[in-house]
């Protein structure tokens, strides 16, 4: 199939990104790990060892046997490690929108992000399947892509499909659970941790995936948990658990929760309400009726000035999800064991 | 000659369900949420209603007088222009018909919750310099 000149353009820049990833696996070695992510297998690549010690702790719960053929393939490398340029940049400087989003570079098919002062490209050839994901240094790369890797790249693998990333959290049990929606500060970790110590599973407390149909549905992407340093003091069972304790001064405190709590993590479950917490400083939790407007609210701005592109099929996607199940305003108690206890209510008695 | 009507900024998302709206400006990151009788005014302005007809919609919904009413739509409609969540068409407005209600309601002036908080995720790091390949590279200070 002859491609128009305007996207040949896109994949030849995909193409020329691809072989930059293998160059980097011959000089630094390839390795090799798949996950199921929401449903689907997922291979990803990397080439020497250093940003698959980054990247690989956070998905390790969805961890999965190679199958035949991979749903989407994501090859990461970066240049420090593996002493591998990347090729030029084909755009000018004034190309770089908000959210990293490079002008000209994003059609139906290829999308492409790098967001200076981040310093990472994400780029996708849709058609394919297949992803790269490239750091000068894996040394520059932020702390918090560790603790959701990918993310850009789901969220345009998601397009054409009933499914999601979403900002938001999600606690359940096998049967049916809640997602947790609400901007960062709003309470989402604290809730979905005060969880840890009920029956409820642990579905995520940053991103997760939400499915549309056949039921509402959620996806868990990432086993990491954050929460601000100054509230480790409420869950003090926790503190012996820091990914980077030495680092709190300008990171959140993160938890890779596979390996604390391997027992807690779920791979996902039918979601029987939305849950938008709010912080009342009073100790009891209660839970309010709320509107699916309030829900979207909570989950739709937040979602899409976080991921570059496709904003109109994310919220509509969203949308559709709000006003599948009933949503309610979670009146978190600083009493942490009421959070699960009213979840709990919540779902057993059938919302 | 019908007055012009309104069209939802091309960059603006939204939703609504019942008198309840959410938008979302894509290129401010500003998200904004309207209730009562500001969603109501959403909802005439999305069948295609202009300030005149709205205000006189109003007036047969609510205890005011029409002056506090058209004047309360006015600088509504000002705040979703100023908002860019609105602009001005060249179509011709329709002539809203009421919503029903069972004797006149308590007028309240419309509001509109502004919510600035995403904008700092939408602001570009100025780009210092480029490397020899010309990818952008971070002051030394960054590094």
């Amino acid at each position: 199939m002859i491609e128009p000149l305007e996207r040949r353009r896109l994949v030849e820049f995909f193409e020329a990104a691809s072989s930059r990833f293998e160059a980097a696996g011959a000089k630094a070695g390839l390795r090799e790990f798949w996950f199921k992510i929401a449903g689907q297998p997922v291979r990803t690549r990397f080439a020497g060892e250093a940003l698959a010690g980054m990247m690989t702790p956070a998905l390790e719960h969805l961890a999965t046997a190679p199958a035949l053929q991979a749903a989407l393939t994501v090859s990461f490398f970066d240049s420090e490690s593996t002493t591998t340029p990347m090729c030029e940049p084909p755009w000018t400087p004034d190309c770089y929108g908000p959210k990293g989003e490079i002008t000209g570079y994003n059609d139906d098919r290829i999308r492409t992000a790098y967001q200076p002062g981040i310093d990472l490209l994400h780029t996708i050839d849709r058609q394919r399947g297949e992803a790269i994901y490239w750091a000068p240094s894996f040394k520059l790369v932020p702390w918090w892509e560790m603790s959701f890797p990918m993310r850009t790249i789901l969220h345009w693998w998601a397009l054409g499909q009933p499914v999601q990333p979403v900002h938001a959290g999600a606690v359940g049990l096998p049967s049916g659970g809640v997602l947790i929606a609400g901007k960062s500060g709003t309470g989402k970790s604290t809730s979905t941790l005060a969880c840890l110590n009920s029956e409820l599973l642990y579905g995520g407390d940053d991103y997760v995936m939400i499915r549309n149909r056949p039921e509402p549905f959620v996806h868990s992407l990432y086993s990491t948990a954050k929460i601000e340093p100054y509230n480790l003091e409420r869950f003090p069972e926790l503190s012996r658990w820091l990914a980077n304790p030495d680092r709190l001064t300008t990171e959140k405190a993160m938890f890779f929760l596979n390996r604390t709590h391997p027992e807690k993590l779920t791979p996902g479950f039918p979601v029987r309400a939305i849950v938008i917490p709010r912080v009342t400083g009073l100790p009891y939790t209660t839970l309010k009726k709320a509107s699916p407007i309030q829900a979207l609210t909570a989950l739709a701005p937040t979602t899409i000035m976080h991921l570059p592109g496709a904003s109109d099929e994310a919220f509509e996607k969203m949308r559709e999800f709000v006003f599948q199940v009933p949503c309610y305003t979670l009146e978190a108690g600083t009493e942490l064991a009421g959070i699960p206890e009213a979840i709990l209510g919540l779902l057993k008695r059938g919302v | 000659m019908a007055e012009s009507a309104y069209r939802i900024h091309p960059r603006v998302i939204r939703e609504s369900f019942e008198d309840e709206v959410v938008m979302i400006n894509l290129e401010s990151g500003n998200y904004y949420s309207l209730n009562g009788v500001g969603g109501e005014i959403w909802g005439y302005l999305e069948k295609g209603a202009a300030a005149r007809g709205i205000a006189a919609a109003l007036a047969a919904r609510y205890a005011a007088d029409g002056e506090q009413i058209g004047q309360s739509v006015n600088d509504f409609l000002g705040q979703l222009l100023q908002e860019k969540l609105i602009v001005e068409s060249e179509a011709d407005s329709i002539e809203p018909l009421p919503l029903a209600a069972e004797g006149k309601l308590p007028f309240e002036i419309p509001q509109m919750s502004v919510f600035s908080d995403m904008q700092d995720l939408l602001l570009l790091d100025p780009i210092h310099d480029v490397d020899e390949a010309g990818w952008p590279v971070r002051p030394a200070d960054q590094q």
